[in-house]
């Protein structure tokens, strides 16, 4: 038996598809008001099946009550309504509901599952920061997300890339989009690296089905002008990129004050329905006690700022954290990365809040796909709302591990 | 005011007040000897390059919010995987 065919067996024996309750999810557009959005949903399921519920309590009592009758419950706050019944009876009014222009999206209902804990691992159909943001258990993979990539390019021959459709864009004069380097394609990689799993090769990006974006500002030396860099930034927002993701920055000194220029970009990013996240840095030496400050651009306010935490949910090492005057937002995974790097090589691990940063990008793009209102501040905040605490200050991961929906 | 030839240039970055017009202040600095490499318009800014002893006159431009060095701040360590990224 080939390596291949044996991973593709390993492979088949994990995977377990997501599992339908036999219910039907029902979201209605946001700007349907819920009085109205509740009287649609009366005249498809009965009104003597349909029930509304405006905070916990009464969700909590009406799920119980029409569970019992097989009713349907109106989620006023989310929009969202939970069409119960038998399996062909619920799919039959959420098709019907489907079709009113009121209704956003009707799809079944899914069991959800606990959070796998630490220490996470590297598996055959999957790397441990996929695990361990719960991407390979979403139902989301980022399709209509926008994510741009701002680095050393991408290696544009890679085989993964094949028949994938990329928008690139070199900021650095003399060089091309194609990445010299490998940073930028480990990057690239690892927000929305497209390789299914299979042949030896686990799944590796987070949100595989987005559209990439890709802004070469750093040269093949793995330097960059400040302007290029900021030529990029603009060059993404006017693209409608959701998600700008950038690992790269420089190192700050305790209570630098952040560039108001790079404030001025995420600010207006998140006014106008787009984030910027950025790698924290590198520049600590904890095992000596030493944490460093949150470099630039990633201190700025308005700029996502990524620390990196290993397999083990501990703070990695050399990641920066929130002393002086800047913070830290969130965490992403960033030690012993599986990710692309260009040609021959085709795959390595890497550390670094450069790696933790990626995969925030991907898990933002899955929340975006997952609800079209999430742009924006309204995306920040949900990234930081449903960040899981894994046991370490604020200072270290800010609100927690990003975690897919 | 006219200075000397120069013996070099350094690369900057000026920011603009957001309500002044961008290409005309880049004319004006142009007018004294900035040369303008890019018009970053979402940023109300300019990246170029001047005589360091231009400086202070760059400042005096009307509409001009600061005035820094660019160098080549951006820089990633070796691509090496025993090397945070």
């Amino acid at each position: 038996m080939t390596d291949l065919e044996q991973s593709a067996i390993e492979l088949a024996s994990t995977y377990v598809p997501p599992q339908p309750t036999g219910r039907q999810l029902v979201r209605f557009r946001r700007d349907v008001p819920a009085d109205h959005a509740f009287h649609v949903l009366s005249d498809v399921v009965g009104p003597e099946r349909a029930l509304a519920a405006g905070h916990s309590d009464q969700i909590r009592e009406a799920l119980r009550a029409a569970g019992n009758w097989g009713g349907s419950v109106l989620l006023e706050r989310s929009r969202v309504a939970i069409v119960d019944g038998n399996a062909q009876q619920a799919r039959a009014f959420a098709t019907k509901l489907a079709s009113m222009d009121e209704v956003a999206e009707a799809r079944p209902e899914f069991w959800m599952h606990a959070l796998s804990d630490p220490p996470w691992m590297d598996s055959a159909s999957r790397t441990w920061g996929l695990e361990a943001v719960g991407a390979a258990a979403s139902a989301y993979t980022g399709r209509g997300v926008k994510i741009a990539i701002l680095d050393t390019g991408i290696d544009l021959g890679h085989p993964d890339l094949v028949g994938r459709t990329l928008v690139t864009k070199s900021f650095v004069a003399n060089e091309t989009a194609h990445d010299g380097q490998g940073h930028g394609t480990h990057c690239a990689g690892t927000a929305s690296g497209r390789t299914a799993a299979g042949g030896n090769v686990p799944r590796y990006g987070v949100a595989p089905d987005a559209e990439l974006y890709v802004g070469k500002v750093l040269g093949n030396d793995g330097s960059g002008r400040e302007g290029d860099i900021i030529a990029g930034i603009e060059w993404a927002l006017d693209q409608g990129c959701d998600i700008i993701s950038m690992s790269l920055g420089r190192d700050t000194m305790p209570n630098e004050p952040y560039d108001p220029l790079y404030e001025d970009l995420g600010a207006d990013a998140l006014r106008e329905g787009q984030l910027i996240v950025a790698a924290a840095g590198n520049a600590s030496s904890r095992r000596y006690g030493y944490i460093a400050p949150v470099g630039a651009p990633a201190n700025a306010p308005s700029i996502m700022a990524v620390a990196a935490v290993g397999s083990d949910a501990g703070i990695a090492g050399f990641s920066c954290g929130g002393v002086g005057r800047a913070a830290v937002d969130v965490a992403g995974p960033g030690v012993g990365t599986f990710s692309s790097v260009p040609r021959p090589r085709l795959y390595a691990s890497f550390n670094g809040t450069s790696m933790a940063c990626p995969h925030v990008a991907g898990v933002a793009a899955l929340w975006a796909e997952s609800d079209p209102a999430l742009r924006g501040q309204a995306l920040w905040d949900r990234l930081v709302q449903t960040a899981r605490d894994v046991g370490l200050p604020p200072r270290d991961v800010g609100a927690g591990l990003v975690i897919c929906p | 005011m006219t200075v000397a030839p120069y013996q070099k240039q350094d690369s900057y970055i000026i920011q603009v007040d957001r309500g002044c017009d961008l290409a005309s202040v880049a004319r004006e600095l142009s007018s004294l000897g900035f040369v303008t490499d890019q018009l970053l318009k979402r940023s109300s800014a300019l990246s170029g390059r001047a005589d360091p002893r231009l400086e202070h006159v760059m400042r005096s431009v009307a509409g001009v919010k600061h005035v820094r060095r660019e160098g080549t701040q951006f820089t990633l360590p070796p691509f090496d995987p025993r090397v945070p990224q």
